[in-house]
């Protein structure tokens, strides 16, 4: 099942796609409901959620841009875009996944709110970052292409984690 | 013959009565009586709404503050101030508390019961706080009562805050102007709407602690009185509209206190069920009427009916019974000991330190990490001509290395 889905990419694009818009709102559903609480003077779930997924679908279309954008600079022209982009989403998937679950602890222990705010989002996208690395960098490099690679992507990442986390 | 008219009248009687009889009757049972009218209580809290219907801007504040002013001073052994204010918010304007104090001369502890006088532009605030005002204004009595034939170890002062409604100005000003005291302040109680929700609530902190054990201890049952749910009314970063879990952003004047450290213990009414994770007034739309036109006198009196007295009255007895317990001043004296340290957990600060100092670790993990990969690499800087791939003599001929 698993190999036949790898095989073929429209479905597991379309599927990683789905499951990339559904766990991005599984991930940010309670800063929806509070955005929505504020700016629509309501907290209810159903304009939350329905933003959330519109959000994701939004970055659904961002994202390939992006990482077209940051391999163009980085002049990585010898990746396959299409299958890296699918990639990038499915660790994307993978990270929204388990910040969403991460989230579920305020429900039922607040106190952690304010560390777990910070601190879940940034250790969630450390995992999933080195976990991309050490595929990609397995399947497209070898030995020498691999040294620039992680350091292109390696400050990637610290510009932001410091852009979003700290700054 | 005989035996089936006396059926058929029986029946007859039985329809009737269900017929006349209002289905909800259960419910509004106390609306028939109104003898909780010609209480002092109700007298106290009428007269309010009738003497400052409007109470949102300068002169109608003055002019509540000035009414409250006045019946204090009417309790025996109570000295009355008043301090005045500017409000920063919409608009600007002056504004004052209405500071009463019981004082003992020889302590520097004391405790603070206040409530807000304000109302939000055109709402007569009928529950939004003129019943918190009259309950402010029956503890008072209650107190200066019993202080005058038993000393109390403390200092207790009342306060009638104004600009609640512009952003909790009046308690804030209170808490700035005597931040020096505060320090010495066991407990603040807070009463704030307390009639026309569905629930009767106490949020002391959001999680057992003995102040909330001896407030329930000391409350008539009666009354209802429940604590706060702990773990309701957060989303994200922010409690929704105050009552809730954050207690560094709650909806009333003790969050100005309860943010410089001081214990608190607030009563409200309002229903955690209605919504999801979030404060209600009440689960009957009819009701919700906070900060609108439709708190008013009417409409208090139309949906809890002798309900108003009874709260308001329940509220100052549990005051007055927990303030006056054997055991108060050592569970106060400990309930600083019990407060959720805001400075540590809900200071954004500190996660944010850490997930610098993380991204430095990293840094350095990723350098190291990198340095390897060059070696491995032969891509490396002179160190490698070391290693057995560059040990030919003509290697510099290939390769340029750095100096």
């Amino acid at each position: 099942m698993l190999k036949k889905l790898m095989s073929n990419y429209n479905l597991s694009n379309i599927l990683c796609k789905v499951l990339f818009v559904i766990t991005f709102a599984f991930s940010n559903w309670q800063a929806f409901m509070l955005a929505a609480n504020i700016f629509g003077g309501d907290n209810s779930v159903v304009i939350a959620i329905i933003s959330a997924l519109l959000l994701g679908v939004v970055l659904v279309f961002i994202v390939p841009l992006i990482v077209n954008f940051l391999l163009n600079y980085m002049r990585l022209y010898s990746i396959p875009r299409l299958e890296y982009i699918l990639i990038v989403e499915f660790f994307f998937t993978i990270g929204f996944f388990i910040n969403g679950l991460l989230s579920l602890i305020h429900l039922f222990t607040p106190i952690l709110l304010g560390w777990g705010t910070v601190l879940f989002p940034f250790l969630v996208s450390v995992g999933c970052t080195y976990a991309f690395y050490k595929v990609t960098a397995k399947m497209y490099f070898n030995d020498v292409t691999v040294v620039y690679y992680f350091k292109a992507l390696a400050v990637i990442f610290f510009v932001a984690s410091f852009v979003m986390g700290v700054l | 013959m005989k035996k089936l008219c006396q059926l058929l009248l029986c029946l007859m009687l039985v329809a009737v009565i269900v017929a006349v009889v209002p289905h909800n009757a259960t419910a509004d049972t106390s609306f028939d009586d109104d003898s909780y009218q010609n209480t002092e209580t109700y007298k106290f809290l009428q007269q309010f709404v009738a003497d400052n219907p409007q109470r949102s801007n300068q002169q109608e504040e003055l002019l509540a503050a000035d009414w409250i002013f006045q019946r204090f001073s009417g309790v025996s052994g109570v000295n009355v101030a008043m301090e005045q204010f500017t409000v920063n918010g919409d608009y600007i304007y002056q504004s004052q508390n209405v500071v009463a104090t019981i004082d003992n001369p020889n302590t520097n502890k004391s405790i603070v019961i206040g409530a807000h006088y304000d109302a939000s532009a055109s709402s007569q605030g009928a529950n939004d706080n003129a019943t918190g005002i009259t309950a402010l204004y029956l503890t008072l009595q209650r107190v200066a009562a019993y202080a005058d034939k038993n000393p109390l170890p403390f200092d207790v002062t009342f306060v009638a805050f104004g600009a609640e409604e512009q952003g909790l100005v009046g308690s804030a000003e209170y808490a700035n102007r005597h931040f020096g005291q505060l320090e010495n302040v066991l407990v603040m109680f807070n009463i704030d709407s307390i009639v026309n929700g569905d629930y009767l609530y106490v949020a002391v902190e959001n999680k057992p602690t003995d102040m909330e054990d001896l407030v329930l201890s000391c409350t008539k049952p009666s009354l209802n009185l429940t604590h706060k749910p702990y773990a309701k009314g957060t989303y994200g970063v922010i409690d929704m509209f105050g009552y809730g879990y954050y207690e560094t952003i709650q909806g009333s004047d003790h969050t100005s206190f309860r943010l410089e450290g001081v214990p608190t213990v607030f009563y409200f009414s309002g229903n955690y069920n209605v919504k999801l994770w979030d404060f209600a007034e009440s689960a009957d739309i009819n009701k919700q009427t906070m900060n609108t036109p439709m708190d008013s006198m009417s409409n208090l009196n139309k949906y809890n009916g002798s309900l108003v007295v009874e709260r308001i009255e329940g509220v100052a007895d549990s005051i007055f019974a927990t303030i006056t317990n054997s055991t108060f001043e050592q569970v106060a004296g400990n309930a600083r000991k019990q407060l959720v340290n805001l400075k540590f957990w809900y200071n954004p600060l500190w996660p944010t330190l850490v997930v610098v100092a993380l991204i430095a670790l990293l840094g350095f993990l990723a350098w190291k990490h990198y340095r390897k990969l060059q070696k491995g690499s032969i891509l490396g800087t002179a160190e490698i001509k070391n290693t057995t791939v560059f040990h030919q003599p003509d290697a510099e001929d290939i390769f340029t290395f750095k100096k």
